[in-house]
């Protein structure tokens, strides 16, 4: 196991006022169990606002959990750490984004892009040492090594998320959290994007959080899937079994939503949900997609459904209790 | 480097683009090459006062004489008294004649106080009791107002240069403080940011400039003047530089740098001033005048830089009587300077915020 | 009946770098209450089509016409455009939060449009707004109708911007990706709504989306654009049925399919080209897997294939010439 989220939550604070006073949470992320093993892809799927962004940036450490339990190769997290843990933290878990134009800084050129965390573990002590390696680096995400003095603008958007991708695995990660990496991306380069992280996978043996609000996308890339509505995960368990059979109506709402790409057997004249994801700030108190549900008794609007089943496939939803 | 070099290029010639702004650089250099060798260039010891030519007149450069075209030169000046009202007249000696010479011998000074010479970039062959070049005029001492005006620069356009500096420098870093750590930080700077602003400006200068013990000599009560000017104008910078870095914090490849390991330290440094940069070199070049006419102002009211050194908006106070004003209006001369002055650094300051990347900073501020 | 009629429509632009052919001699027809899909990726120049045809784009080099009804766009004064614009012809955006004023109630903005366009006063105006809020199934109407534009949805203000698009009945609807913005579950509802409303006004739209899904479920007509041309026009089921266009046809194998797992997807190699440097010939040709030696020299010329066209060495017969 290399990380281990129990019960996080993840609250954030409105404030307003002269003295910034508090004046509410936004429930970005209620109770979350999640546990990435060695080589294995964990897709999380869900629509903005879902708290799948917020996960990905805890399990990544750039927020701190409100509370819950964090644990790395056996280590606790949660809270402030020693340097040497955080060290070796950083240097295990990475992350790519979404948005290939923001994440690299325009003002750098690759090779001190792609350098700035070897340099910041002092990986190499020679100047040469470290380019012959960042030159391997481009060619293994499928870039010529003569680019190594150019800067981000010069790119397009799909050879740009090729340099963050070689940013991200030039330690040797473990873990690396992938947060949309290809919904900034024209279609025909996505697939491109999609193989090579797929390759790095095999070629590096090491482990993705998949984050992503495309469901045929996530369901490619993982092993596992989460499928999250409103901070909350609705259901998870074994990729094929979710596809194939999938327990909660928000995923079967998820999966007849996306469009058919076929326009004789059109579906949008079927579609029968109505209305938009509560307010965070203010969630309903029963079941988080009760507001929306075609199929929901009295109880969901009053009790929050648990998430129950078996490691293959859990469930929160009272339709599948029975 | 090909990046680097065609942005730069870019910004030239979106500089270049910019009339007012190019003419507003060439204003700059001469007015700045003129401080700098201010006491070359006068043709008089700014200090020296000259009891014959007391509120004289500028002198005009005539090249024609008795109708023949002549080398430059001025004539020698007649001091006469008006019988009715007492007043000092002067009257131009047409019989004396002073061609102006360059790099002549007059009175002597120290050179940047360094060593002391005689020689000056131009002048007369005239003892300054007999005759003198006196192109803005003189004051009450007799001092030569030109004179007087190149080496009142010096303290106007530095206090401005070194002021904006330091106000800048203070602004970055209490606006990145402010903007990286959030949080209880946040709140304090951006409180005391405000009450400090709530303060009228002139009042602040003055109880500030009062502070400054009327014993110091006028070196330092120059600097402190700059130091006054600078705790007043660092605060309009931190507030843009905290939405900037506000803004930049949220940025993903500053979240990629953090991932990766990156310190805070090295973060900023980085990462958050590199791209604050043009905004930074915009906003001093907008800030300047605002010091120039901050240190004028204080100076003019007499709590600034002290006699025998000067300043613009000291050589004003001069101006402040009606009377003085309407005898000697050549008096006014520096206010002009300082109009010069202060519409040139805006100039330049609006054309480089046009061609540094106007999005960025209309953006993000 | 042909509505809009566009031929060798040109829109460059002049920059630092040369020059941008954004659209470079574009044609198509737009007939009366039909959906066409004009489909693309990033900078193949859709929405500058889009945006040309509203007369939206400053500072370019234009060439070719644009035709509304009898009417030559292209020869317009900008008076004269306005009374077309937003009355005849309205557009929708894709960023709905960025296509209203923050500081107006949404309310406010549309009575402004109603008052511009029709001849009503306010009250009426009001009126008409609030029904078409109803029509576009804005629950509580008369309440968000006085709600600022940041007090609701995406999905909500997109339906208020069809709502407003809807306003004067107008011949053509030019929609910008306007659901692209939006979750997968609220683009749904958005187009189904679109699709509804479209059919009860009998209204002409141009979509442009980069999205086949979207095309699949709501056009009659697709054109595939390809750095400023369009490579293929065809109904949308001989499209989808029989792509021509290689483009066409990588772009349909580009989506990922269920059985694709635990293989390598298909893909198109290379990058879109930018703007400024377009490769000679036909444009696709340094990305196309049936790429021949006139590809890179020649372009190809249009041919139509039964009720298709395509722009395409591939369908090429001499002796037709």
């Amino acid at each position: 196991m290399i990380l281990s989220l129990k019960g996080i939550k993840k609250y954030f604070p409105v404030r307003s006022g002269v003295f910034l006073q508090i004046i509410g949470w936004i429930k970005a992320l209620e109770e979350t169990d999640l546990d990435i093993g060695e080589n294995q892809t964990i897709g999380v799927v869900g629509e903005s606002g879902c708290g799948k962004t917020t996960l990905g940036k805890i399990v990544a450490r750039i927020l701190q959990p409100t509370s819950g339990k964090i644990t790395f190769e056996g280590i606790d997290i949660s809270r402030k750490i020693p340097k040497e843990i955080e060290k070796k933290f950083r240097k295990n878990v990475q992350m790519i984004f979404q948005d290939p134009f923001n994440s690299l800084d325009p003002r750098m050129t690759i090779s001190e892009i792609i350098g700035e965390p070897l340099e910041a573990h002092e990986i190499f002590s020679s100047k040469k040492e470290q380019e012959d390696y960042i030159k391997d680096l481009l060619g293994k995400v499928g870039l010529s090594s003569d680019y190594l003095s150019r800067y981000p603008h010069e790119f397009s958007g799909g050879q740009r998320q090729r340099i963050a991708i070689a940013r991200a695995i030039s330690l040797n990660p473990k873990l690396v959290v992938c947060d949309e990496p290809t919904s900034a991306l024209d279609v025909s380069v996505q697939s491109q994007i999609i193989n090579l992280l797929t390759r790095i996978r095999e070629e590096l043996r090491i482990s993705y959080l998949f984050i992503s609000h495309n469901l045929d996308v996530v369901y490619h890339m993982s092993d596992k899937l989460i499928v999250m509505y409103l901070g909350n995960t609705v259901e998870c368990g074994d990729a094929n079994e979710i596809f194939d059979n999938p327990l909660h109506p928000y995923t079967r709402v998820l999966m007849s939503s996306a469009p058919s790409w076929d326009p004789e057997n059109r579906k949008l004249h079927k579609i029968t949900l109505t209305g938009e994801p509560p307010n965070p700030m203010n969630p309903p108190p029963g079941c988080p997609f009760s507001t929306r549900c075609t199929l929901k008794i009295e109880r969901c609007e009053k009790e929050k459904p648990k998430l129950i089943g078996d490691e293959k496939h859990k469930v929160a939803c009272f339709l599948s209790e029975v | 480097m090909s990046r680097k070099s065609t942005r730069s290029s870019r910004v030239y010639q979106q500089f270049k683009k910019h009339k007012l702004g190019v003419f507003g650089i060439w204003v700059l250099v001469i007015l700045y090459i003129l401080i700098i060798f201010a006491d070359f260039i006068s043709p008089y010891n700014f200090k020296e006062t000259h009891s014959r030519f007391t509120y004289a007149p500028p002198t005009i450069v005539r090249i024609v004489h008795e109708g023949k075209l002549h080398r430059p030169f001025i004539y020698g000046m007649k001091r006469t008294r008006d019988p009715v009202t007492f007043m000092t007249r002067y009257e131009e000696d047409r019989s004396k004649v002073y061609p102006i010479k360059f790099f002549v011998k007059g009175e002597r000074y120290k050179f940047w106080g360094l060593f002391e010479t005689d020689l000056h970039f131009f002048g007369i062959d005239a003892d300054p009791s007999q005759a003198m070049i006196l192109l803005f005029g003189s004051d009450r001492f007799g001092r030569d107002l030109f004179s007087r005006t190149l080496v009142g620069g010096r303290v106007s356009l530095t206090v401005g240069l070194i002021g904006t500096f330091i106000s800048v420098i203070i602004g970055a870093i209490m606006g990145s403080i402010s903007g990286y750590y959030g949080g209880w930080v946040d709140v304090l700077i951006q409180r005391f940011i405000e009450l400090l602003r709530s303060f009228p400006r002139i009042p602040l200068w003055l109880a500030l400039a009062v502070i400054l013990p009327p014993s110091w000599p006028s070196t330092w009560v120059y600097f402190g003047i700059v130091i006054v000017l600078s705790l007043i104008g660092w605060m309009g910078v931190a507030r843009v530089v905290r939405g900037m870095v506000l803004s930049l914090r949220e940025k993903e490849y500053v979240l990629a740098a953090k991932v990766a390991g990156v310190s805070d330290f090295k973060i900023i440094r980085k990462h958050l001033i590199p791209n604050i940069m043009s905004y930074l070199i915009v906003v001093s070049t907008l800030s300047i005048p605002g010091m120039i006419l901050g240190e004028s102002a204080i100076s003019f009211l007499g709590l600034g830089i002290k006699e025998p050194m000067t300043s613009w908006g000291l050589l004003l106070r001069q101006a402040q009587s009606i009377s003085a004003l309407a005898t000697s209006p050549w008096l006014l001369i520096p206010g002009v300077f300082i109009m010069i002055s202060v519409l040139a650094f805006n100039f330049v300051g609006d054309a480089l915020r046009d061609a540094l990347d106007p999005y960025r900073v209309v953006e993000k501020v | 009946m042909t509505i809009l009629s566009v031929r060798n429509l040109k829109t460059y632009f002049k920059t630092f770098e040369g020059v941008v052919k954004a659209v470079d001699g574009i044609s198509f027809d737009l007939k009366e209450s039909e959906i066409l899909a004009l489909v693309g990726e990033s900078g193949c120049g859709k929405s500058i089509t889009a945006l040309t045809i509203m007369g939206l784009v400053k500072n370019a080099i234009f060439e070719g016409s644009i035709k509304y009804k009898d009417m030559e766009l292209t020869k317009l004064s900008n008076e004269e455009y306005r009374k077309i614009r937003g009355k005849k012809i309205s557009m929708i955006f894709q960023e709905p939060m960025a296509s209203f004023d923050p500081l107006y109630t949404v309310g406010q903005q549309m009575v402004e449009a109603t008052l511009t366009h029709l001849e009503v006063n306010e009250k009426e105006a009001r009126k008409i707004c609030i029904n078409m809020l109803k029509k576009v199934h804005i629950p509580l109407a008369e309440k968000r109708f006085d709600e600022y534009p940041h007090q609701m949805s995406g999905g909500m203000l997109q339906r208020i911007m069809i709502a407003m698009a809807l306003l004067t009945n107008p011949d053509i609807i030019i929609a910008d990706e306007p659901t692209t913005a939006l979750d997968v579950t609220i683009q749904a509802q958005v187009l189904k709504l679109f699709k509804e409303l479209q059919e009860t006004f009998k209204t002409s739209v141009i979509f442009i989306t980069h999205d086949l899904g979207v095309v699949a479920e709501l056009a009659d007509k697709v054109h595939v654009m390809y750095a400023g041309k369009i490579v293929e026009k065809a109904r949308v089921f001989d499209l989808f049925r029989n792509p021509l266009h290689p483009y066409t046809e990588a772009l349909l194998q580009s989506r990922v399919k269920k059985e694709y797992k635990g293989r390598p997807l298909p893909y198109i190699p290379g990058t879109v080209p930018a703007a400024t440097k377009f490769p000679t010939g036909c444009r696709f040709h340094p990305r196309c897997s049936k790429v021949m030696p006139i590809c890179s020299e020649k372009e190809p010329p249009e041919i139509l294939i039964d009720n298709s066209s395509v722009s395409c060495w591939l369908y090429f017969r001499s002796d037709e010439k």
